[in-house]
């Protein structure tokens, strides 16, 4: 979840990522990305399951509001949203009916997630560092960006690596990768607005 | 045969009856605070519980690292980790091995645990909920699962991990470390299991390494606390250590110079010390062979109150002679004071019962070797007493015998007083009174539960049975009755009958076929055959720590504990409750409360029996109106106690009763010696002494630090002083010395010391 959040953080900036190994990309990215109030679009899914042999697609809109929170709604093959709030995570059926909810406070992989996307959302990318190793390359006009879950902390995360792939200004690829479930999800992002404010009346669909 | 022989036969007589007696029966010292419980210690439920309590934390040590920022408290406590001896000390912190084995023990049992909203759904065959929410979970960009999905594609083991109140951490784990917030900053947390904590020595050396470390990487940046069972027992050793010491060998320097100042030589202490160490180990040795085992507190009460016995031995030594008068007072003093301890058989409380085994074993020893060896024995006897010591002892008793008439008009005033005082104090019976940890420990106990989020047990409630399941479905059925907040097994392990219908729902639904379903669940993986996960082979296979906390075996039985956090509203319904499902309720501080309540109560009728038991012995030997006159000491020391206690605001405990039955003894005793020698002068000295050693035992006990021992020792130095100064006062009336024979009496002694 933290994955794809913070990869379409990085999506809104219009910056150049640059091709050092240092953390100056992500840098770049909160220098960026304190701007963004609003941010909403389309995403494209693509999700292989290796064990399995099967390749699962997906697409859907989200929502990135600074002081509501955020939503993530697939909308085909199934319809299903993920919200997350002050405190909280809750999924929500086809009907917008409550079929989760998460209290951060007592789920650490979750509370990880909110941490993230909080520091995020306040463009503090210095808590990142606790839990990823970075490195960041250049292949031809596409500026990479790649994070490596530490050692310590693979147990507690769902995956072991991210991958940012910028071109042209633009994020165009996030990818997650998870070696122990052979799993391997990689989103695309598409109509980006930004600063809508009525965006933001996509919250009050879905439950507090 | 010669007096010599025939003392040397007696020794190696009792030499060979103390080696029989270890042998039929091998010394056991019980430290065991639960056994002084009365009725819990005929509960096996209780006492295994109790257990089970001290086995899974009583190794356990937290370590706290606060610090401003995590960082610092994080890089604390790495630093502090990668420091500590591991032949001593084993990490019971989050590691991906222990993870992964936990996870490899529940794969088999995937389909059999499930969380609640996903059994419900089972049970009501809404396989359409399922599929769509595992639909969802699979379409999510990022899933945490915990078997992949060809493995489990309904997410049951998920779903359990994740929802199971017992199986959710109140720590992030960071870099390894455990972490969280209390008393306002950020810490860092490491568990750690003493290896084979053994022998209190061997736990506080290894506690002592611990302090070292702390000292070693202590920084400005992060403090470091210590709490857990480990902690309060080196904390405790320490304290009692440094008290034994200082307060033996400042009683032992009293002791030498009051003998050495008496009898101008120290040949009389070694006699003394000799005789009660010998007292002290026979006793010892007969109260193992009838209990089986001796409480360390019987070892620590009985020595001292077989300091009674050294006023035997002393007015032996005084007298320089046993006569008549003297072997009539030192039986009837005996018998009293034997009368007084058999009380404590009725107490019922295992711990007073070898008390009193133990003190009429101990002082039959004292008198036995008082009246025969040492009386007979001329090279043994007191030389001249010291002149000086008797001048004291006869101005003391001269001052104190010009109140005796106003004692005596006094004292109903002050018998009503104390009976008062007994009718308008305040009673203490908590047993958290009994010990008091250091401010610093209180600290770090409540920073963690403040980081743990651990809220102490309000009642615990305990199934058992000798049929795991059985107790296993009690138990289930009656966690779901309880209100609040409970931990039990049931809510990690169903009943077979619950993981069956789990099982074969689970069986169902993944088998049927969906073709809008995106996962194909292959057959292959679902077990074969139905094998219900048993509390037991969690426990024996030592992946979850908590599971030995909440089920254990002991013999054919099972013990299965709930225990509930939070205040119970309704006492009665929960006493319903228990009834129903066969749960004992074990041990809440209101019970153990209320039983030592009963206790005391029960003491203060049995202190009122001794004392009527007294008032008749000394009618039928002095008559009545001498005996009610014997009567005034010990209970105005009594009264002016309870009297002081209560003007002071103290509560009174079961440990004040205990000194109220030292202070009865002693007064009975002076009373008695008063009345059997007409010639009090040396009486008077030898009373004198015995005042003098007692206090230097029990006086010093008041400077403890221990509660228990404060009181005991403050109550008991307090009446002892005060009977002896009421016993003195009215020494000549219950002598029945008249006017001319006191006169007479001074001026022998007087005589005596002049010509010496």
């Amino acid at each position: 979840m933290k994955i794809f959040l913070l990869a379409f953080f990085c999506m809104f900036s219009a910056f150049p990522l640059r091709g050092n190994t240092d953390v100056s990309a992500a840098k770049e990215i909160s220098e960026h990305f304190r701007s963004e109030k609003i941010v909403a679009g389309k995403f494209f899914q693509t999700k292989k399951l290796s064990d399995l042999d099967i390749v699962l697609k997906s697409a859907g809109t989200f929502v990135f509001s600074r002081e509501r929170g955020v939503i993530w709604e697939t909308q085909n093959p199934i319809k299903s949203a993920i919200v997350i709030r002050a405190g909280t995570i809750s999924f929500f059926d086809k009907n917008n009916v409550r079929t989760q909810k998460i209290e951060l406070g007592e789920n650490q992989t979750a509370s990880e997630i909110f941490k993230i996307i909080r520091d995020t959302m306040l463009g503090d990318f210095s808590g990142l560092k606790k839990m990823f190793s970075e490195s960041a390359s250049v292949e031809g006009s596409r500026r990479i960006l790649c994070l490596n879950a530490r050692k310590e902390n693979r147990a507690i995360l769902p995956f072991e690596k991210i991958r940012i792939e910028e071109n042209a200004g633009f994020i165009e690829k996030i990818t997650f990768e998870s070696p122990r479930d052979n799993e391997t999800t990689e989103i695309r992002f598409a109509e980006i607005r930004r600063g809508n404010a009525d965006d933001e009346n996509a919250f009050g669909k879905f439950p507090q | 045969m010669s007096t010599a022989k025939k003392y040397l036969l007696a020794a190696g007589t009792l030499v060979l009856f103390c080696a029989v007696a270890l042998l039929l029966r091998p010394f056991k010292i019980e430290s065991d605070f639960f056994s002084l419980l009365p009725e819990n210690r005929r509960d096996p439920v209780a006492r295994e519980t109790f257990r089970s309590l001290v086995e899974n934390s009583a190794g356990i040590v937290h370590v706290i690292f606060l610090a401003e920022t995590e960082e610092n408290a994080i890089a604390a406590a790495k630093n502090f980790s990668a420091q500590l001896p591991q032949e001593d000390f084993r990490q019971n912190g989050f590691s991906a091995e222990n993870a992964e084995a936990l996870r490899e023990f529940f794969r088999p049992f995937r389909f059999q645990l499930l969380g609640e909203t996903q059994r419900e759904w089972l049970r009501a065959e809404n396989f359409s909920a399922l599929k769509e929410n595992a639909i969802a979970e699979i379409y999510s960009p990022v899933s945490a699962r915990v078997f992949p999905l060809k493995e489990d594609p309904f997410g049951f083991a998920t779903k359990f991990f994740s929802e199971n109140p017992l199986l959710k951490s109140p720590f992030r784990v960071r870099d390894g470390i455990f972490c969280g917030n209390a008393d306002g900053k950020f810490a860092a947390y490491l568990p750690l299991q003493i290896e084979n904590p053994g022998k209190l020595s061997a736990l506080r050396e290894k506690m002592g390494k611990l302090r070292a470390l702390r000292e070693k990487i202590a920084s400005p940046e992060t403090e470091i606390l210590f709490s857990g069972i480990p902690v309060h027992t080196d904390v405790s050793a320490t304290r009692s250590l440094r008290e034994i010491n200082i307060l033996s060998g400042a009683s032992l320097t009293i002791l030498l110079a009051i003998f050495a100042l008496t009898f101008r030589s120290l040949k009389q202490f070694f006699i003394t010390a000799g005789t009660l160490v010998s007292a002290i180990g026979i006793a010892a040795v007969a109260v193992n062979l009838l209990f089986g085992e001796i409480h360390v507190l019987v070892l620590v009460f009985g020595c001292s109150l077989i300091g009674i016995a050294v006023d035997y031995i002393l007015h032996v030594l005084v007298a320089g002679k046993m006569t008549r008068a003297l072997k009539r007072s030192l039986l009837m003093s005996a018998g009293t004071t034997a009368l007084a301890f058999c009380v404590f058989f009725f107490s019922g409380i295992a711990v007073l019962a070898q008390i009193a085994a133990f003190c009429l074993v101990g002082i039959a020893f004292v008198l036995a070797c008082v009246i025969f060896p040492l009386a007979e024995i001329p090279k043994l006897r007191a030389r001249e007493i010291s002149p000086r010591a008797q001048s004291i002892s006869q101005k003391i008793s001269a001052a104190a015998k010009r109140a005796g008439t106003p004692l005596l008009f006094a004292a109903p005033l002050i018998v009503a007083g104390g009976i008062f005082a007994v009718f308008t104090g305040k009673f203490s019976d908590d047993i958290r009174g009994i010990y008091v940890p250091p401010d610093e420990l209180l600290r770090a106990e409540k920073i963690f539960v403040e980081l743990s989020g651990q809220e102490p047990t309000a009642e615990t409630l305990v199934l058992c049975g000798n049929d795991e399941q059985e107790v296993l479905r009690r138990q289930q059925a009656l966690a779901e009755l309880l209100p609040g907040e409970k931990r039990c097994i049931a809510q990690l392990i169903p009943s077979a009958e619950t993981q069956r219908e789990n099982f074969f729902a689970a069986k169902k639904l993944l088998l049927s076929a969906d073709e809008n379903f995106p996962i194909r669940f292959d057959a292959r993986a679902f077990p074969r055959e139905f094998v219900p996960l048993s509390p037991s082979a969690l426990c024996d296979e030592k992946v979850l720590q908590l599971a030995n906390l909440l089920f254990r075996k002991s013999g054919e039985n099972f013990f299965a504990p709930i225990f509930i956090r939070g205040k119970i509203a309704d006492v009665s319904a929960l006493e319903k409750l228990c009834e129903k499902f066969g749960a004992h309720r074990v041990n809440s501080v209101e019970s153990i409360s209320a039983q030592l309540s009963a206790c005391r109560v029960r003491l203060s009728v049995l202190l009122g029996i001794a004392i009527l038991c007294f008032s008749g012995i000394f009618a039928a030997r002095y008559g009545v109106f001498r005996a009610t006159k014997m009567l005034v000491p010990p209970l105005c020391a009594l009264s002016f106690v309870l009297g002081l206690l209560a003007f002071c605001g103290n509560a009174i405990s079961i440990f004040h009763l205990l000194a109220f039955f030292l202070i009865l003894g002693f007064g009975v005793d002076y009373v008695i010696f008063s009345a059997e020698n007409r010639e009090r002068g040396k009486a008077r000295l030898s009373i004198l002494l015995s005042c003098l050693t007692t206090l230097s035992a029990f006086g010093l006990l008041a400077f403890s630090e221990f509660p228990v021992l404060h009181e005991i020792g403050l109550s008991a130095a307090t009446g002892i002083f005060s009977v002896f100064v009421f016993s003195e006062m009215l020494a000549g009336k219950i002598s029945g010395e008249t006017s001319e024979n006191s006169r007479a009496s001074e001026t022998a002694n007087a005589d005596k010391a002049t010509r010496a």
